[in-house]
């Protein structure tokens, strides 16, 4: 980056602020977020840009990067646009895990038809990003943002959604350096001085594995069933395990069966003295639930409403022959859908009602 | 045996123990009335906005047409927050609450009177047998915005029973389960196609 360059960059960030500033958040939280990133941005518009030395223009190229990337994602998380239920159960699954409050689950919504994703920093960089933010203007930002990108066609597709908790279990590993320290354990030296294709290969596998393990804590096998379709029979890559040994590694946290890195997981969890892997969702009967009625199910408990997404998937998967099959494929795919909106949406209305009763 | 007509409190209350009655969620028992059940608006809009297409196209759904939906804007609340009705603005909402009616009960909805003496009011029966969250279509015939809370008690619903049973999915459903309003369907009643021909064939 050079002084011009520069200049392009905080034009480009004007345009995007004065874009993102008509939106309107629900959350207070966000909007406080937005604030105090303008608030930064306007303290930088006023420095004396002329004089920046090399390392001056360096550290700014990722405050920019850091303000682009903060208004991408509060631009697709306003209640207009973001996933708004599934979300609210993701925050649930995040306070099992690390206190809620520092923290806000924000959306991405993209073009491309399977882009699930996670996009972030461990603490640690995410740190040194905020300390140069301190140095220079003496300016701290409360929030931290969980980035997820999902397709945008598929926001109110609870069946497909489910990813969003595996996406979240990335968060989780990068946050508690779960996958780091397997490496350490296997290698005997921090992952950041991992070189060779075997080392690489490892971290990235120990991160979809426990990514897979987290979401079924919450979502059971809904995952794996999305995932068998877009990755059908793919064997292993540098990235990712093979599709069926990460079906298999679910199958046998579900059942609790002994599997020795599902036990490793949970050594190094234990070690750090966070929560352990668990099942923490209460199966619903499909023959039971509301469902069958056409009406949303009833959720009694937390562990229930995370159960409601398999209860979708089960529903979905024998439509052919359920109370579904009088429906036109379209017209279940809406019913689907509707009841698991809706099931979600009235535990949580009941649940803040009460509160404010 | 039951009696037909109008439901009172405690037919109401009974049917909804029963299960045959669906209101969920029933956020307070005093929703229940003498003679109706109070409803509250949703957190779900749809808003009639201008576009560039000149105007709105009932007849027979082709190709070249744009959906009504097109026609409106779909925007979210949480619940306690508010939403303006302009004069003269569409806007259809759901109720809150998520509705199934027994095969032989009917629901006329309308405003209630302290929403009706702001000139809201609405007009929508539901079959029976439906289930979903309501879209309620609103008009507002004053000159000033209005502030509603969503979450508010806005409608009220009576319910009739009949002499018989209906089956709600006997025949085909344009609305089944929904959740968020949905846009007006009118170009897609299958008997616009027999009028279309009409209109093509036989006036050359």
């Amino acid at each position: 980056m050079n002084h011009k360059t520069f200049e392009l960059n905080l034009t480009q960030l004007e345009e995007s602020f004065s874009k993102s500033k008509s939106n309107k958040y629900s959350n207070p939280r966000k909007k406080k977020h937005f604030d105090q990133l303008r608030e930064l941005f306007e303290k930088i518009k006023v420095e004396n840009h002329s004089e920046f030395t090399k390392e001056d223009l360096e550290d700014h190229f990722q405050i920019f990067q850091f303000l682009f990337n903060g208004l991408e994602f509060l631009d697709d998380s306003t209640l207009n646009a973001t996933p708004y239920e599934i979300v609210t159960g993701l925050e649930r699954a995040l306070s099992d895990w690390i206190p809620q409050e520092t923290f806000i689950i924000v959306t991405s919504l993209s073009n491309k038809i399977n882009h699930f994703s996670f996009e972030g920093n461990n603490a640690e960089k995410n740190n040194q990003l905020r300390k140069i933010i301190k140095d220079r203007y003496d300016y701290e930002i409360e929030h931290r943002l969980i980035k997820i990108n999902l397709p945008k066609v598929l926001v109110r597709d609870y069946l497909t959604c489910v990813v969003l908790y595996h996406e979240l279990g990335h968060f989780i590993d990068l946050e508690l350096n779960v996958s780091a320290k397997l490496f350490q354990n296997k290698f005997g030296k921090p992952h950041i001085l991992m070189f060779t294709k075997e080392e690489f290969r490892y971290y990235a596998h120990a991160g979809e594995y426990f990514a897979d393990l987290f979401a079924a804590q919450y979502i059971e096998d809904s995952s794996s069933i999305y995932l068998n379709y877009v990755a059908h029979n793919h064997s292993a890559s540098n990235t990712h395990p093979a599709t069926f040994d990460r079906i298999q590694k679910v199958l046998q946290f579900i059942n609790q069966d002994s599997d020795p890195l599902i036990e490793e997981i949970q050594h190094v969890l234990q070690q750090s003295g966070v929560s352990q892997l668990a099942l923490r969702y209460e199966t619903i009967d499909p023959e039971t639930s509301g469902f069958t009625n056409l009406i949303p199910h009833k959720v009694e408990n937390v562990n229930q409403l995370h159960a409601v997404y398999k209860l979708g998937w089960e529903t979905w998967m024998k439509s052919d022959d359920n109370f579904l099959s009088r429906f036109e494929r379209r017209e279940r795919y809406h019913i689907v859908n509707n009841l698991i909106e809706k099931s979600i949406s009235n535990f949580n209305v009941q649940e803040i009602w009460a509160k404010n009763i | 045996m039951d009696h037909k007509g109008l439901l009172t409190k405690g037919d109401l209350k009974t049917l909804i123990e029963s299960g045959d009655l669906v209101i969920e969620p029933l956020l307070q028992d005093s929703q229940i009335g003498e003679i109706s059940i109070d409803l509250r608006i949703g957190t779900d809009f749809l808003t009639s906005q201008l576009g560039r297409d000149p105007y709105l196209d009932t007849s027979m759904d082709g190709e070249q047409k744009p959906p009504l939906k097109s026609f409106f804007n779909e925007t979210r609340r949480n619940i306690g927050e508010s939403f303006l009705f302009h004069p003269s603005q569409v806007v259809l909402f759901s109720t809150l609450e998520y509705i199934k009616l027994p095969k032989n009960v009917i629901a006329i909805l309308s405003t209630r009177s302290s929403y009706s003496r702001l000139g809201l009011s609405t007009s929508t029966i539901i079959q029976p047998g439906y289930c979903g969250c309501i879209s309620v279509e609103v008009n507002y015939s004053g000159n000033t915005p209005i502030k509603v809370v969503t979450g508010a008690r806005l409608v009220q619903a009576r319910f009739y029973r009949l002499e018989g049973e209906t089956e709600y999915f006997n025949g085909p459903r344009k609305y089944i389960c929904q959740v968020r309003p949905i846009a007006s369907k009118a170009n897609e009643d299958k008997d616009l196609a027999v009028l279309d021909r009409i209109a093509r064939d036989n006036f050359e």
